[in-house]
């Protein structure tokens, strides 16, 4: 018997000693012997998670490697609690790492006694959501008990007690909110007693505030209804009415007893006497009404409002003294308004102004000659004076007013006094910057830090300067890692002020360093991509211009919905980690569209007439970006167009029957773009074209392949390098034999293989509809027999747009734009038989037509058809045009906006073709003018622009038509 | 006699065996050494940061039965008084400064090792004790600048010292008002100035996000 008690203790101590917790220092040293991620009560292998864990088997366990690796779990978003258990393992630590997944809360329910009376669960969540949001935080169940809780005791329930419950739900992980109500005894009205001066009978005053004994008392609702009661006194003239409850609890806190203590206070009169005052400013001039109070204080305050408001108006003396009369019960307070005299500025003199012209002061001041005069309005011109002044270097210069009435004797005593205003200025010293100190950079060389200050030797000295370069300071130190930086700065003065010598004295603080990147969010992403676009790896210091960087490249990838850059302590106080967090957008897109086209286009009716043509036009688009998680992309873009089959268009074919459409237009455009080819800072862009298109001399069609190579230089400026092979069939030409060009007639089919490079400036604002900024161009295209081409020539395209928001407008934005196009061909034999069966060697410098430069319709000179315009040397005697080697359009357009998406323009276009680049002559240009609606769409401006020739020319042998009429999309440039 | 005997020792052998099962069971039984108690503002408060915080003195003793519930309240407290001050940015303490607090904190500990090995519990370093010293120069700096009390008027001195006479009770007699003048004055500013910084905290606790992972029971 006695062993087996000696037994019972020793088990006691064994398993006491086994209950004992351990020390953390009884782990910490200990080499690791597993670590194992426990996800809802599963082991999980999944690497996004095994990546950020710190600890390793065999590794001596650290607690720093712990608190990392739970600060990295929990910072990817997913969990809501991460707990690390460890246990002894044969001398060595088994760790665990349990990850309570983040369980949104989707439905919040009510338990208990939630029919209890006045309990109203609709309310009671519709609280919770304002509070807290459709789907509180499981974490946050606590608070939103409490909330509750509080809820309840406003209905009655002193005691209530709410407890949560969260029901979790997996795959997906969700939660319902169970809030189980314990509203307790509720608490009723017990007596209620009536104390000073109510207006009505008692129970009157009851019914008005909803109050009857053994009621649920509820404190928010009653103050509701005294609050409502009050104001309806005020109406009534009593603004010092006032209600003030008070409750003692008795019978285990089940009884309120109430206290009313009503103030009534005297009926108020408000009375204005004297001049007029606008109706409309009484109320707000002097709030009794909406303050509740009439005291002394509020009184003086509405007169000194009102004469402050009839000052700004020019009445400079005038006065509205208040007096306050009670009898019978009634408080009468009468303001007494005395207008006085208007005062109007006659002139304003600005002297002393040595160093600032007044007709740079002038556009600051507020007081107008002729305009009423008033003190607060030269109160602030004298001050914009001197702030002028102060940022020009003038420290201590001062504005001194001078007022001067100058009423005319015996002059109506109704008109209003002229006023000479004289503004002296007395300018001071002006205070140059002496030298300028730096103190306190220990870490980052002056010279490094000096341009930033901006500050120079010899250059006015002002306060807004130097706390500019205070800032500039800052964030260069924010950009080095410095985030927590501080800069002191000191003017340095001289005693008369003409000279400051800045110290600006920078206070480091600990740099900080990245030291881990988190990257997370990514599926189809690969994590090479976007480490690709951070400006910032592990060990670099954390600069906020590197992640701001960061942030812009990863949403330019155009690859992700939204993206989150954000860093977090642990561990060092100067290192933190950075998590990157994307949310990838759909990798397929597709679009489609459809619309018309309606444009003035040259007919053959026995010679080139102008018909307004509709065709209706349609576009698919399919696409596949991030291919191989790379950034690459591939686009398959197709349009098409129908013409009438009775169209020009279609002229050499067999004609269909009219009012049907026909199958004219076509576009195939297969795209496949890689960024940062062979990890350089270029793109990658193929393309294959199929094509058939129609002008109005001819038709063609063509199949392309090209390969260009474009980089970005700066943010504004990049360049390109193409090649490009093609094959144009020409067909359907509107030219005689004898006009048309030899290459033309050789080559039907002509291979035309060409570089190309292009270089481009552009700082507008917006690609498609510009308010601000510049667009430049210039691109180069040399085709050579060579490199496998059958007609070499040379061609450069050179493009200047301007864009500007007109001052002083509502957004009314100037449009410029000029264009200048050059080619010519490389010379070359052409053998050809002549009529008479005689061969014939013709050296030609033609380009092909599909090459040539065309001018005239809706995005060059808009008074003319397309390709409609151009010298008689480039139009056929029937008036079909020939193209040219030249080829100058000027455009400008003023772009209003008129009502919400309604915009209007009005144009002046001019330009021309030339047989050759050398017969370009400025003198030839013909021009059109125009005006044209705008209609903002989502897929663009839809415009409408109606142009006028200027001067109309005869043209194979008839007067050209006035106008051109152009429905497109799209800004004309 | 022997069968007893026999019995005896089999006894024996069963309690033995489910001794060293329960002692075996209970020697592994794993044991939280750290997790997540809260996060302030975007930043985790874990409860290695509790242990640090309690074993370095970095926070006042915690009054009150549950100490990690204490403490974690003044350093939910403390995040989000930093997120303040690093928004106005107030002067950065000298390194003598930092210095003065890092010696303060080492005094608290009888050998090196001992603060060696408080550290290593909490999985913090030196650098990181420093960072966070400065971090606490940097919120009182910043409440210096902003908690500025002007000094009590007589009034307020004299209701002071009517409120709180044990303040002011030397060996069991009450020092005469004009005697404890000075005093009242401190005391009465330093109890001013804490229920303005503790409205303030109160303030931002309500507008802050803050989640508090760590309930006793759980």
């Amino acid at each position: 018997m006695r062993s087996a008690r000696r037994l019972i203790a020793t088990m006691g101590l064994v398993l006491a000693a086994g209950m004992a917790h351990a020390d953390v220092a009884d782990y910490v040293g200990k080499p690791i012997a597993s670590v194992r991620l426990v996800l809802e009560g599963r082991d999980t292998t999944d690497p996004a998670l095994l990546q950020v864990v710190e600890t390793r088997a065999g590794t001596p366990l650290s607690m720093a490697q712990v608190r990392e690796s739970v600060a990295h779990l929990f910072s990817l978003g997913r969990f809501e609690d991460v707990r690390v258990d460890a246990a002894l393992d044969s001398g060595r630590v088994a760790l665990r790492y349990d990850l309570s997944p983040i369980h949104p809360v989707i439905k919040i329910e009510f338990a208990g006694d939630a029919r209890a009376p006045g309990v109203d669960q609709g309310s009671l969540r519709r609280a919770v959501v304002d509070r807290y949001g459709v789907s509180p935080p499981v974490g946050r169940a606590e608070d939103v008990a409490r909330f509750v809780a509080e809820a309840l005791q406003q209905r009655g329930y002193l005691h209530a007690a709410v407890r949560p419950r969260a029901e979790l739900q997996h795959a997906p992980d969700r939660a319902t909110l169970v809030l189980t109500l314990e509203p307790g005894a509720r608490t009723h009205i017990g007596t209620v007693d009536i104390t000073g001066t109510p207006d009505v009978p008692r129970a009157e005053l009851l019914s008005h505030l909803h109050l009857q004994p053994r009621d649920a008392y509820e404190r928010d609702a009653l103050a509701g209804f005294i609050a409502r009661y009050i104001d309806r006194l005020r109406k009534r003239g009593y603004y010092e009415a006032k209600i003030t409850p008070s409750a003692t609890l008795a019978a285990g806190d089940r009884v309120a007893n109430l206290t009313l203590d009503v103030a009534r206070g005297p009926h108020m009169r408000v009375v204005f006497v004297g001049d007029p005052l606008p109706a409309d400013q009484r109320t707000e001039l002097v709030p009794i009404e909406r303050e509740g109070s009439a005291d002394e204080d509020l009184l003086e305050d509405s007169s000194n409002r009102i004469e402050e408001y009839l000052r700004g108006q020019g009445y400079r003396d005038a006065a509205a003294p208040h007096a306050r009369v009670e009898s019978n019960g009634e408080l009468l307070v009468t303001f007494t308004v005395k207008k006085g005299r208007q005062y109007r500025v006659e002139h304003i003199v600005v002297s002393g102004n040595t160093s600032i012209p007044l007709a740079e002061l002038e556009p600051n001041l507020r007081l107008r000659d002729g305009q009423p005069f008033s003190d607060a309005r030269l109160d602030t011109d004298l001050s914009v004076i001197e702030a002028l002044y102060h940022r020009r270097g003038f420290a201590t210069a001062k504005a001194q007013p001078s007022i001067q009435p100058r009423p005319a004797a015996g002059a109506d005593l109704s008109a209003p006094v002229p006023v000479l205003v004289e503004i002296a200025v007395r300018e001071g010293a002006r205070t140059v910057v002496g030298t300028v100190e730096l103190r306190g950079n220990r870490s980052v060389p002056e010279a490094t830090l000096r341009p930033a200050v901006g500050l120079q030797a010899g250059q006015p000295y002002t306060d807004a300067q130097l706390a500019s370069a205070s800032e500039a300071l800052q964030q260069q130190y924010a950009n080095l890692g410095y985030q927590n930086a501080t800069v002191d700065v000191s003017p340095g003065f001289n005693a008369d002020f003409t000279r400051a010598d800045p110290v600006l004295t920078v206070h480091e603080g600990p740099r900080l360093f990245v030291d881990h990147v988190i990257i997370v969010g990514n599926v189809r992403t690969s994590t090479g991509t976007i480490e690709r676009e951070l400006q910032f790896k592990p060990g670099d210091p954390l600069g906020v211009g590197v992640v701001d960087e960061s942030q812009r490249r990863l949403a330019s990838l155009g690859l992700f919905r939204s993206t989150r850059i954000t860093e977090f302590r642990h561990g060092d106080e100067n290192s933190r980690d950075v998590l990157v967090a994307v949310e990838e957008a759909p990798a397929t897109t597709i679009g489609y569209g459809g619309g018309g086209e309606v444009r003035l286009r040259l007919a053959q009716n026995g010679g080139a007439v102008q018909k307004l043509e509709f065709a209706p036009r349609a576009s698919f688009q399919i696409g596949r970006r991030n291919l191989f998680g790379k950034n690459r992309s591939v686009n398959l873009f197709t349009s098409f167009s129908l013409y009438p089959s009775d169209s020009p268009v279609f002229l050499g074919q067999a004609a269909a029957s009219a009012g049907r459409f026909g199958f004219s237009e076509y576009r195939v455009l297969g795209t496949y773009r890689e960024p940062r080819v062979l990890n350089t800072s270029a793109d990658l862009l193929l393309t294959g074209t199929l094509e058939q298109q129609i002008r109005s001399s001819f038709n063609f069609a063509r199949r392309a392949a090209g390969v260009q190579v474009a980089r970005r230089l700066t943010r504004d400026i990049s360049a390109t390098v193409n090649y490009q092979i093609q094959r144009t069939k020409v067909f359907d030409q509107n030219i005689t034999t004898a006009d048309q060009l030899l290459i033309d007639r050789t080559f039907p089919q002509v291979r035309l293989s060409s570089f190309s490079t292009s270089l481009i400036r552009d700082t507008r604002d917006d690609a498609i509809a510009p308010s601000v900024g510049g667009y430049l161009s210039a691109n180069g295209q040399v085709a050579a027999r060579a490199i496998g081409s059958e007609v070499g020539f040379v061609k450069s395209f050179f493009t200047a747009q301007l864009f500007r928001t007109l001052p002083h407008t509502n957004r009314i934005v100037f449009a410029g734009d000029a264009r200048l196009g050059l080619a010519t061909g490389f010379p070359r034999d052409l053998v050809t038989t002549g009529a008479d069966g005689q061969i014939v060697i013709d050296e030609v410098r033609d380009l092909p037509v599909s090459e040539r430069f065309f001018a005239g319709g809706d995005t060059t000179v808009r008074g003319f058809a397309l390709d409609a315009l151009g010298r008689p040397d480039t139009i056929s005697p029937d008036g079909f045009p020939n193209g040219g080697n030249g080829l100058v359009i000027f455009n400008a357009e003023l772009r209003v906006p008129i009502w919400s998406a309604l915009g209007a323009v009005a144009f002046v276009d001019t330009g021309n073709v030339f047989s050759r680049a050398t017969d370009i002559d400025l003198a030839e240009l013909r021009s059109a003018v125009g005006v044209g609606v705008r209609i903002k769409s989502p897929v663009g401006p839809i415009r409408i622009d109606v142009g006028f020739k200027l001067h109309r020319e005869v043209i194979a042998g008839k007067l050209e038509g006035r106008t051109a009429l152009h429905i497109s999309f799209g800004q004309a440039f | 006699m022997q069968s007893h005997g026999r019995l005896r020792i089999l006894h024996l052998a069963f309690c033995i065996g489910v001794a060293i099962a329960i002692a075996s069971a209970s020697v592994c039984a794993a044991e939280i050494i750290d997790r997540v108690l809260a996060v302030a503002s975007g930043e985790l408060i874990m409860l290695s940061d509790v242990t640090a915080a309690r074993d370095l003195g970095l926070v006042p003793a915690p009054t009150g039965g549950d100490p990690i519930a204490s403490i974690l309240s003044a350093l939910v407290d403390r995040e989000l008084i930093l997120v303040e001050v690093d928004r106005y940015a107030p002067p950065e303490p000298g390194a003598d400064a930092v210095d003065r607090e890092v010696q303060a904190v080492r005094a608290r500990f009888a050998t090196p090792e001992a603060l060696a090995a408080a550290l290593s519990r909490s999985g913090i370093d030196e650098n990181h004790l420093r960072g966070r010293l400065r971090e606490d120069l940097r919120i009182r700096a910043y409440e210096d600048q902003r908690f500025i009390v002007s000094a009590p008027t007589d009034d307020e001195l004299g209701r002071y010292y009517r409120d709180h006479p044990q303040a002011f009770t030397r060996q069991g007699a009450l020092v005469p008002f004009d005697a404890a003048r000075a005093d009242i004055a401190r005391l009465a500013s330093e109890d001013r100035r804490k229920t303005l910084i503790a409205d303030w905290v109160a303030g931002l606790r309500r507008r802050a996000d803050v989640t508090v992972l760590y309930l006793p029971s759980r």
